[in-house]
């Protein structure tokens, strides 16, 4: 094994005053098991060569053996911030391949579950990177917050973290007669907090220097990189699904892109702050319209798709999350592929982080909000 | 004055006395070192404590939770139970450290707030060393702690301690300079040096209120240059945990971790006490102007309490930064050093000495 | 201690009421930031673009349906096979031609596939297929390229990642899990699993432990 491991850890040759720093797979900021193996001249980041797979669970193959709705089960192990839209992928793909047109009550549940899980998750990753340039404080504001969030799953649904809400041809059980209520207070609470997340780190001058003009990742990157989600948006890469192919019900309502033009840290971060009005937003669009109806339509007890591909793009909290079912008639899969966001998104740090500081890598890192799971599968 | 009644000189004058009646001289000296010495390390192992827990504290506060609370009473017993812990724990060292630079490191760390805190006067007649060189000892020793911190991160052998040791020992060299030139600002305005005689003139009222315009720059100087050279709040890079994991003192373990932990906290209240004594008038109480009722009540309170109090002031104005402000980086924490705080410096000194040539202090 | 260009606004429609405080507040500094300096346009582009312009951009945008983009692809292409009836357009390419295929619809303006979504591997009895989904982001066209190994035992196919560099990494991907080396790849190696592991999307990988069975 350790002849093994050495032939892939240096790729290229080290210079005079370079030297090797395994950052991760065990290390604060890298938020999982992640190792970036990075050369450093002093702090300056020469290269950053990402290693992974330590917690590969091999969820792709595992499918391949398990049902339709068992596989949406394994969907919320991946992107555990965004359960949610990943379990509403595999749905919609099942559903769009066998013809299903779901209830109304159901698009506006899945979506208004979608915001919320948003919400939740730019939380997490809000008050994580805060942690990660070095504001503890932050840790807890935004901790606190989640923490309503998750009582309103749990209240519906049971989980607070992997949801399973989403069943193929609807939701798992009906909402909770107290959500609208709870969502809305919510909703009235987190728009006085918000502002307090800016005044903590936005307006903060030491924050302000540490992430502007901070790896810049240009548009052109981006889309070369298949950088999405907002980390993609901050560049200028128009790349929200839920705009360009809306699901669910996402075209019954209106809501902005945010878009960002520079790029760096700074944008990355401003754009997932105004991301989180705009999911308020949609949710109080949503929220007082649920119609009425039943919740889920009836399935088969055993469900076979027709002989096919069926691919399904949805926004996940970190950009676009794919699902791509190739059936041959069968009850269970005959390859599926999940396209996770942060994949894509983890391998551009070597292009941006270039040069910058030790410190600066972490910046990025932060600002990128990767989850190991969604990338190792 | 009323709080005369608070000096502590006939206490240490009369054990003295008894002393020297009864033993030689040379067994007296070395009778007075040990309990100097002693009380010294119990003042500094019980008030180091005392500061883990006040910090945990404070933070919790910041951070809306209620901080430790199951270890005695509202969790008082706590950092005691952390540090037993820290005592019996085992030592590590690890395979491929320098071994006596790595054992050497820690001592070097907390051998610097022993010397630093001789000098400090704590009460009227309560200060050990009383030099007319105070203020040029307190900046000289401390910036001894710097050989211990690039020790550390040399020998432990490890590119994490190392960064974190570089970073640091960039740091503490420049923030010196901050630190002793607003010193020197004060020391222009007293016209002396000497620790006791600084507090004995602010009698009057504070070098912060005397000196006014340059006092004030001098101060918030002062406190920013202090923190960084506390390694703390937003300057804490030579630990920045989600970079380096603990900087300097990964490798470390058990009491030798400890060291350096209590002699973080130690600086700091050295930081904050030097203020006190430079800035706020030591253990001098709060007066103001004609208002003799008010400072008759003022004097009521001992000296050593005003004292304590405004440290823990000042001690809490520098938690209140490392909970609020992100960390910097290494090129901008050098950036507000010699671009900003040192030229700025360097005007207020002048500014200063402009002032008190043409006596326009108070 | 600035570096890079000043912050520029956010691309959105302005909400009057405190949905967009973040970026109002935000617009607010950088225009009191320039008011300083005396410039009012440095760097300042704030762009507002909702629902409406965007699909109008859109439509004219797409100027092609999938049918003329189909028609496009096998005139250039006269031997690539065209699924019919699939969710999305669909046309499979010979192994040999692949990059070249690649390289046109990236380069040709009416079509720009800019953008690879996902890259897939599906082992078949005969062969190994990897598909592409790709994207232009200026037209919004949406299309499914496969490619087949020529035999599933030395299964080799060009790289991509020279045309899109996102490629690299989903090859390894897929190299890593099964087993299809692509030519003149930058650095190709197994992302998850050491050597000691075969290739477990193989449809005949067996493992006596992690039993998965279909």
């Amino acid at each position: 094994m350790a002849e093994f491991s050495e032939k892939y850890i240096i790729t290229d040759e080290i210079k005079a005053d370079e030297y090797l720093v395994n950052i991760g797979p065990q290390h604060p900021s890298t938020h999982g098991v992640l190792r970036l193996l990075t050369r450093l001249e002093g702090e300056i980041v020469h290269n950053v060569e990402p290693h992974i797979g330590y917690i590969h669970s091999g969820i792709e193959k595992m499918t391949e053996a398990l049902s339709y709705p068992q596989i949406v089960h394994l969907t919320d192990r991946m992107d555990y911030l965004s359960a949610h839209m990943n379990n509403e992928a595999v749905c919609l793909c099942v559903e769009n391949a066998l013809q299903v047109e779901v209830p109304e009550r159901v698009k506006y549940i899945r979506t208004i579950f979608d915001e919320l899980q948003r919400l939740a998750s730019h939380q997490l990753w809000w008050c994580a990177s805060g942690m990660d340039l070095g504001a503890l404080t932050a840790f807890f504001y935004g901790l606190r917050d989640r923490e309503d969030i998750l009582d309103i799953f749990e209240e519906t649904c049971g989980a607070r973290l992997t949801l399973n809400y989403s069943v193929p041809g609807g939701v798992m059980f009906d909402i909770h007669p107290n959500f609208q209520k709870s969502v809305k207070a919510f909703i009235t609470k987190f728009r006085k907090k918000l502002p307090e997340y800016d005044k903590l780190l936005t307006d903060n001058i030491i924050f302000q220097n540490r992430t502007k003009g901070v790896g810049v990742l240009s548009k052109e990157d981006a889309i070369a990189f298949g950088v999405t989600g907002p980390t993609g948006r901050a560049s200028g890469f128009s790349c929200d699904v839920r705009k360009h192919h809306p699901y669910s019900a996402y075209p019954y309502i209106k809501f902005d892109e945010k878009l960002g033009t520079d790029g760096d840290s700074f944008m990355r971060w401003k754009v997932r702050m105004d991301e989180m009005w705009e999911s308020m937003n949609i949710i109080e669009q949503l929220i007082d319209n649920i119609p009425e109806g039943d919740f889920a339509v009836k399935m088969k007890g055993v469900i076979k798709l027709p002989e096919g591909e069926f691919y399904q793009r949805v926004e996940s909290a970190r950009g676009e999350f794919g699902v791509y079912i190739v059936s041959d008639g069968k009850k269970n899969p005959y390859r599926v592929k999940f396209r996770s966001p942060g994949f894509s998104n983890l391998f551009t740090i070597n292009h941006i982080a270039k040069g910058w500081k030790i410190a600066d890598l972490v910046a990025i890192m932060a600002t990128f909000d990767l989850v190991i799971p969604d990338i190792d599968r | 004055m009323a709080f005369e009644k608070y000096d502590f000189t006939p206490i240490t004058q009369s054990i003295h006395q008894a002393l020297i009646e009864n033993v030689s001289p040379l067994l007296t000296t070395i009778i007075e070192w040990t309990i100097i010495g002693v009380l010294y390390l119990l003042f500094i192992a019980v008030f180091g404590l005392f500061l883990v827990y006040a910090e945990r504290k404070v933070c919790a506060a910041f951070q809306q939770r209620l901080g430790p609370m199951r270890v005695g009473p509202w969790g008082l017993l706590q950092t005691i139970a952390d540090f037993i812990k820290l005592l019996m724990k085992e030592l590590i060292t690890p395979k491929s450290v320098d071994k006596f630079l790595y054992n050497l490191a820690p001592f070097i760390v907390i051998i610097v707030p022993f010397l630093t805190i001789s000098v400090i006067p704590f009460a009227p007649g309560l200060q050990s060393l009383d030099f007319d060189i105070g203020i040029f000892f307190v900046t000289a020793v401390s910036s001894v702690g710097v050989i211990g911190v690039l020790l550390a991160g040399w020998a432990s052998n490890n590119k994490y301690s190392l960064i974190g040791g570089m970073r640091s020992g960039a740091q503490i060299v420049s923030y010196e300079l901050s630190v002793g030139m607003s010193l020197i600002t004060m020391v222009i305005l007293a016209g002396t040096m000497q620790v006791s005689e600084i507090v004995e003139l602010q009698r009057g009222g504070w070098f912060l209120f005397k000196g006014h315009i340059p006092a004030l720059i001098a101060f918030t100087v002062f406190v920013i240059a202090g923190t960084a050279e506390t390694n703390r709040g937003p300057f804490d890079l030579a630990e920045a945990e989600s970079e380096l994991t603990a900087g300097f003192h990964t490798e470390y373990s058990g009491i030798k971790f400890a060291f350096f932990f209590l002699a973080e906290y130690i600086n700091l209240f050295i930081v904050a006490a030097m203020a006190t004594i430079v800035f706020l008038g030591g253990w001098m109480p709060f007066h103001f102007g004609d208002w003799a009722a008010f400072n008759n009540v003022m004097d009521f309170i001992p000296g050593l309490v005003w004292f304590f109090l405004k440290v823990f002031g000042i001690i809490f104005l520098i938690m209140w930064f490392k909970w609020t402000f992100p960390r910097l980086r290494i090129d901008q924490i050098l950036t507000l050093e010699w671009k900003y705080l040192l030229p700025i410096n360097l005007f207020n000194i002048l500014l200063m000495a402009t002032m008190v040539l043409l006596g326009w202090h108070w | 201690m600035k570096r890079g260009r000043e912050i520029v606004g956010i691309v959105g429609k302005r909400k009057p009421d405190s949905v967009c405080k973040t970026s109002q507040r935000f617009d607010r500094m950088v225009n009191k930031k320039n008011k300083v300096k005396g410039n009012k346009d440095i760097g300042l582009s704030v762009t507002s673009r909702n629902k409406e312009v965007n699909l109008a951009q859109s439509e004219t945008n797409q100027a092609m349906t999938n049918e003329q983009l189909i028609e496009q692809l096998t005139s250039a292409n006269p031997d690539a096979v065209v699924k019919q009836g699939s969710q999305y357009p669909e046309i499979t390419v010979a192994h040999d031609k692949l990059h070249a295929f690649m390289q046109n619809i990236k380069s040709d303006s009416s079509l720009a596939f800019d953008y690879l979504v996902c890259e897939t591997g599906v082992d078949y009895p005969e062969f190994i297929q990897v598909v592409y989904h790709l994207e232009s982001t200026s037209h919004r066209h949406f299309m499914v390229v496969k490619a087949n190994t020529e035999n599933r035992e030395t299964a080799t196919l060009d790289t991509v990642s020279d045309i899109w560099p996102t490629a690299e990494f989903h090859e390894c991907e897929i190299y890593d899990l099964l087993g299809i080396r692509f030519n003149n790849h930058p650095n190709l190696r197994r992302y998850f699993l050491d050597d000691t592991w075969g290739h477990p999307l193989r449809k005949d990988f067996h493992d006596d432990i992690h039993v998965v069975e279909r």
